[in-house]
């Protein structure tokens, strides 16, 4: 435990974590009681997956569904934009990428 | 906890004495009133028409049980109605007093007879006896201000954690902010207590969506994406999380208090036409009034790149996600959320810290921003506003 890096899960039910500091690849954390690691590098604020999301799967934050993986997401793998879209943006505006803005 | 018991039965856990202004010209006057004499405390609208949201809102401000007694600041030529506001905050049993500068003879005299009647009205506030305070006496509001990465994470999370500990025990908590939650309209929804309070909400989501479309201003930042943030979701869940997991026991308009224990919403959307101004919450202390105007004794008020303010009325505790801010800015700060970025606290034990800084605040306690002496408000025009449409 001690050697670990610090993630936060915010709920029992989510299949990603946050990571509290920049982590390394291969930098070993706890999720659920079991060891995982990282597989890229994960900057702080980034989530990354603590099980394998497979493509059109939801992604799990706060115990709810925060998007689907676009493509298979491995265990350790960061989780963000590249690889996880939105619903609710295609349902507010038929678009994908029309509710960005910078 | 203690307070004091109002003639309309609630509890205050402040006992304030409130000058308010009720037009710009009048304003002057009504600070120097509030300077002189200690213990006031100023609010005001600074518009000559009368403005059915202001009104509203001044109306429960003066009605508010942290509010002991009322001295309205009027010029005497304004639309507003001065004599109907004093009798609306008198219906609450409140023992109000207008001075009408045109008719008390201008600056001085005003300043005078004001701070005379004002110091009165504080030396009275500070006779009145102290009754104890249950949870069940208490409304609190939660609102979140100069957020960041780590709101979503510790702040947020850590005041649901309090919020659902108070709904547990028999409080009131009053959230708001409806375009800061759209994309978790499933959940939002289905957390409603019964079909008409999901339908009031759906409503409200449909109106801010909606607003969003018209201003364009629906979506997520670059900036939340190099945060770590993802989807509109994900970023309306960080939002959602200051508000606890707990049913939505019902929808409030502007200046609706909630009937009973419980989660509330205070949707002030409006309705969405061609005035989309008036739609728009121009501070964060304009926020705070709202959440006040509806009961809030105190207000939970989540931050992460750091906020100062405190508020007219109510106390603000004010809980900090973000390491740095919480160290460069540790004088403005009550609750040190950032021990769960740092690993070293769990959310429910900053939750149950969140708790403690309440119930410190209800005996008496100062908040940061009250020691502080801040004391803001923000009451703007708000034509065509929620509390008249919807």
């Amino acid at each position: 435990m001690a050697s670990s890096a610090r993630v936060i899960q915010l709920h029992p039910d989510d299949n990603v974590v946050t990571a509290l500091e920049d982590l390394a690849p291969g930098t070993a954390f706890v999720s659920g009681g079991r060891t995982l690691a990282t597989k890229e590098p994960v900057p702080f604020g980034y989530k990354v997956a603590v099980a394998f999301i497979p493509a059109g799967g939801q992604v799990l934050k706060y115990g709810l569904p925060i998007g689907v993986a676009t493509e298979p997401i491995e265990a350790g793998a960061v989780v963000h934009t590249h690889n996880l879209k939105s619903l609710a943006e295609l349902a507010y505006l038929g678009t994908e990428q029309g509710g960005r803005q910078s | 906890m203690k307070g004091y018991r109002r003639p309309d039965g609630r509890i205050g856990i402040r006992n304030r004495v409130m000058v308010a202004y009720t037009v710009e010209c009048a304003k002057f006057v009504a600070e120097r009133i509030v300077s002189q004499t200690p213990g006031t405390e100023l609010v005001g609208f600074t518009g000559c028409y009368h403005d059915p949201y202001a009104y509203r809102i001044l109306v429960e401000l003066g009605r508010h049980p942290n509010v002991a007694s009322v001295l309205l600041v009027s010029l005497g030529c304004e639309s507003t109605n001065v004599g109907q506001l004093a009798k609306d905050i008198e219906a609450a049993g409140k023992d109000v007093r207008v001075f009408v500068i045109q008719e008390a003879g201008g600056t001085e005299p005003t300043i005078a007879a004001g701070s005379a009647v004002a110091a009165q009205m504080v030396e009275r506030a500070r006779q009145m006896a102290q009754v104890p305070v249950e949870w069940t006496d208490l409304v609190i509001g939660v609102e979140c201000g100069g957020s960041d990465a780590t709101s979503g994470l510790a702040a947020n999370p850590a005041s649901g954690w309090a919020v659902d500990w108070l709904v547990d025990h028999g409080a009131s908590v009053i959230f708001s902010e409806l375009p800061e939650l759209l994309g978790t309209d499933p959940y939002l929804i289905r957390r409603g207590r019964t079909a008409t309070i999901q339908k009031e909400i759906a409503s409200g989501l449909e109106r801010a969506r909606r607003l969003g479309e018209q201003l364009g201003q629906f979506a997520i930042s670059v900036g939340n994406e190099s945060g770590g943030l993802t989807t509109i979701e994900e970023k309306s869940l960080g939002a959602l999380a200051k508000a606890g997991s707990r049913p939505i026991e019902g929808v409030l308009k502007t200046a609706e208090r909630p009937p009973g224990p419980g989660l509330y919403l205070l949707d002030k959307v409006g309705a969405v036409d061609g005035n989309q101004l008036s739609h728009y919450e121009i501070n964060d202390n304009d926020g705070l009034m709202s959440l006040i105007a509806s009961g809030a004794h105190l207000i939970l008020f989540t931050t992460g790149r750091g906020s100062v303010v405190g508020s007219a009325v109510s106390p603000v505790i004010k809980i900090c996600g973000n390491p740095r801010t919480v160290a460069r800015m540790a004088g403005d700060i009550d609750v040190d959320a950032s021990t769960i970025v740092q690993g070293r606290e769990s959310i429910d034990i900053v939750g149950r810290r969140i708790v403690d800084a309440i119930q410190w605040a209800a005996e008496g306690q100062l908040t940061k921003s009250e020691a502080l002496g801040h004391a803001e408000y923000a009451i703007p025009y708000k034509p065509g506003r929620a509390c008249d449409v919807v």
